[in-house]
């Protein structure tokens, strides 16, 4: 007692351990999950207690359960599939107008919600990709299947691998110099002359859905925490499981809420990238001296031009890790989501992995690790990037860029052009 | 004399939960010690002054005075708890946010012990910065800062990064940068504290040229005594959040207010900071020939004066004479009233 008064803090505990113990003799596994607990349900072991509890009879070993509890929560992830089934599949069905049938149709709200967006992640992804690649879902979703039939025209290819890497090439020209110019013309080379170009272009798409997706959730979330202790709480735990969950774990909720195929891979991306986007945005806003932002407000920031104008520049560098982590998130994710159906370098890899062909998992490996290098290096250099007041610029100077791009798409096509003359049927160089 | 530039009456600021509660249960006589011990800091303690146009400022006190934080109340970087400021006329504290917005943009400029600068921006777009928040265009926010580049000597180093400077010439954009959009009122939160010594005295000349040309109306934080002396025209000596003197140099030097102010000008080398008039006795007939401005510091003329035997007159700048010293006033001011230490 004298314990107790001195130590307050006690009482809970031992609360806490009183209701532990009535729980553990007091819980009655259901009827349906009795199998979990074997057969020791069903056939008494002479070493067993029973008492009666609400008039059924409860078993237990009578000292056992000081060393290995039994599993008496053993039923919860059978109910939580069970519940999210239900959930899924029959709770609070809506009326949802089909397109196709011309019809409405009773769908439960929690589906309906998941495939808007899976609808939308796969119009993002594949209106990346067809133009990447080619193919005609993107302009369908602006018109209809009829139209195609009719403007037989419309079925463009996608773009030329000479356009794709001369574009890259400019754009790592005008983001940092002519070193980073070289590096992106020769990955892109590379990953056409390897053959890797379909699955590597299939990676990028998803990935370019996926980095910018996260990164913006990541830095909206984290600006939200900074700016709000209470949702910085809220944010804490969820931050921690969601970093340390398996991301295998992460794979069977997204199949059974948002199904299988790349869309669903962006989705799990986004839950595995994002924390570590928030953790080093509130870590970077956290370390602006407090010097800076009263700076920023006597030169008369309002809320937003401090957010975005001195809070978020000077937190740069912790941000830019944040968008490296993503991005490098982004590919191990493109790997592991081939699981569930994400098409791509991953997919190649995991054939790979299942034929024991070393060849093919290193270069699609190797595809893998030059795209994230590439990638990493552009943002970096466009982060960094500064502008030049005092250069008083011809024309010429200043749209080169835009110039050269305009002229590598024009001689781009004209190649492609003629080289589908030449090689009629199957492989052509230029596509 | 027209309207103080700033104005306080009573303003507290005072830290911590249910700080507004206390502060009118306390009834206009808070007592730093029993705050304490209700969870509360008090930072500024009941302080009314009024700063006029052109006029320069200098709030003095030790580390944990109070002064930063009068400066921010002053600022609105912090609300106050209690009391009153007027901006030239107007109630800061009944300002809403855009009126406080406006009133920064085209006001107040400040300037930061740790210079503040925005790491990202150049030299010249962190001077811009401020007009480019205001919605200058840019090319005219660049060509006005150029202006300020000139102004505070950073030529040719423009295009340099912050990183890139050292940390007289950060301070320098820094000021450069509370000068751009011209505003009336300057705050300096220890401008010159985080540059060795020799650099700070060359920045306080600079910025006493600089207030020369600009007369802008001044607030001035320093933990620095001597350099309260070089640069104000008032100072006021704050301690654990109390003004203890607001004065004029000389006045503080001559007349300690209290102890503690005492013990801060026992070390000033007076005949640096007196000047002739603050010392002179009134006009008599017995004059010697010598006559001294009564502008100058009694270090400059001291040699002259203690040679002669009579009282030496005081003239001013019209040559007109408007009072007399003796040789022994002089050797009074300089060595008498100090505390024997041995």
């Amino acid at each position: 007692m004298e314990l107790l008064k001195k130590y307050p803090k006690l009482f809970p505990w031992l609360f806490l351990l009183a209701v532990f113990f009535a729980l553990c003799f007091a819980i009655e596994v259901p009827e349906t999950y009795k199998f979990i607990r074997g057969q020791a349900e069903f056939i008494k072991d002479p070493n067993q207690s029973s008492y009666i509890f609400l008039g059924k009879e409860v078993r237990y070993y009578a000292f056992d359960v000081f060393w290995r509890l039994p599993p008496l929560l053993g039923w919860l992830p059978i109910w939580i599939n069970d519940s999210l089934f239900f959930l899924m599949n029959e709770w609070m069905p809506i009326e949802v107008w089909n397109e196709d049938t011309q019809e409405f149709k009773s769908r439960p709200v929690v589906l309906q919600i998941t495939r808007n967006l899976t609808a939308f992640m796969t119009f993002l992804i594949q209106l990346i990709r067809e133009t990447l690649l080619g193919g005609l879902e993107t302009i369908v979703a602006f018109s209809s299947w009829d139209w195609i039939d009719a403007n037989p025209w419309a079925e463009l290819p996608g773009l030329p691998w000479t356009i794709v890497a001369a574009g890259s090439a400019i754009l790592a020209y005008k983001l940092s110099g002519k070193g980073l110019a070289i590096f992106a013309g020769l990955v892109m080379t590379y990953i056409s002359i390897f053959g890797q170009w379909k699955p590597s272009m299939q990676t990028l798409s998803f990935i370019l859905v996926a980095a910018p997706l996260s990164f913006i959730f990541g830095l909206g979330l984290g600006i939200a925490a900074f700016k709000s202790k209470r949702v910085e709480k809220a944010l804490y735990p969820i931050l921690l499981v969601m970093q340390t969950m398996p991301q295998y774990a992460v794979l069977v909720p997204a199949l059974v809420l948002f199904g299988v195929g790349d869309h669903a891979a962006v989705i799990i991306t986004m839950i595995v990238a994002v924390p570590p986007m928030i953790l080093l945005t509130l870590l970077g806003l956290r370390a602006v001296p407090p010097e800076v932002i009263e700076a920023g407000r006597m030169s008369g920031c309002n809320n937003w031009q401090l957010m975005s104008k001195v809070l978020i520049p000077t937190a740069r560098r912790d941000i830019l890790i944040g968008v490296n982590q993503v991005i490098m998130v982004c590919f191990s994710m493109a790997v592991i989501s081939a699981f569930i159906g994400a098409k791509g370098l991953g997919f190649n890899l995991l054939l790979a992995l299942n034929q024991l062909n070393i060849g093919l998992a290193l270069e699609a490996g190797l595809c893998i690790s030059l795209i994230a290098i590439l990638l990493d290096k552009m943002s970096l250099a466009w982060a960094n990037k500064q502008i030049d007041y005092f250069g008083n610029l011809t024309f010429y100077q200043r749209n080169k860029n835009s110039i050269f791009f305009g002229l590598a798409v024009l001689f781009g096509i004209i190649f492609a052009y003629f080289g589908s003359f030449y090689f009629k049927e199957g492989y052509n160089y230029f596509f | 004399m027209s309207e103080p530039v700033i104005k306080c009456e009573n303003v507290y600021k005072i830290f911590g939960a249910n700080s507004e509660k206390m502060l009118k249960e306390a009834n206009g006589s808070v007592d730093a010690k029993t705050f304490q011990e209700k969870g509360c800091i008090v930072g500024v303690n009941n302080a009314s002054f009024e700063v006029s146009k052109g006029e320069m400022l200098v709030v003095m006190g030790l580390s944990g005075s109070g002064k930063s934080t009068l400066l921010r109340c002053i600022s609105r970087l912090t609300d106050a708890t209690g009391g009153k400021i007027f901006i030239e006329g107007q109630d800061l504290l009944k300002l809403n946010n855009k009126e406080l917005i406006d009133l920064r943009r085209n006001k107040m400029g400040m300037v930061f012990q740790s210079f503040a600068l925005l790491p990202h921006k150049t030299v010249v777009e962190n001077i811009a910065f401020p007009l480019q928040i205001k919605g200058i265009k840019t090319e005219d926010s660049i060509s006005k800062a150029m202006d300020m580049v000139k102004l505070v000597g950073l030529e040719g180093r423009e295009n340099y990064f912050p990183r890139e400077l050292s940390g007289g010439q950060q301070q320098r954009v820094g000021i450069a940068r509370s000068l751009a959009v011209e505003p009336d009122i300057w705050f300096l939160d220890e401008p010159f504290s985080a540059l060795d010594p020799l650099i700070r005295k060359e920045m306080q000349d600079e910025f006493l040229r600089l207030q020369e040309k600009l007369q802008k109306t001044i607030m001035f934080i320093t933990h620095d005594f001597d350099e309260a002396l070089k640069l104000a025209d008032r100072i006021a000596i704050m301690k654990d959040g109390i003004i203890e003197q607001l004065d004029t140099p000389a006045n503080i030097v001559l007349n300690p207010a209290t102890e503690y102010v005492r013990k801060f000008t026992e070390e000033v080398p007076r005949e640096k900071v007196l000047l002739i008039e603050d010392v002179m006795d009134k006009s008599t007939n017995d004059l010697g020939n010598l006559k001294v401005l009564k502008d100058e510091t009694i270090e400059n003329v001291a040699e002259n004066i203690l040679t002669q035997e009579k009282s030496v007159a005081v003239i001013d700048a019209n040559n007109k004479i408007v009072g007399s010293i003796n040789p022994t006033k002089i050797i009074n001011t300089v060595f008498g009233g100090r505390k024997k230490n041995n």
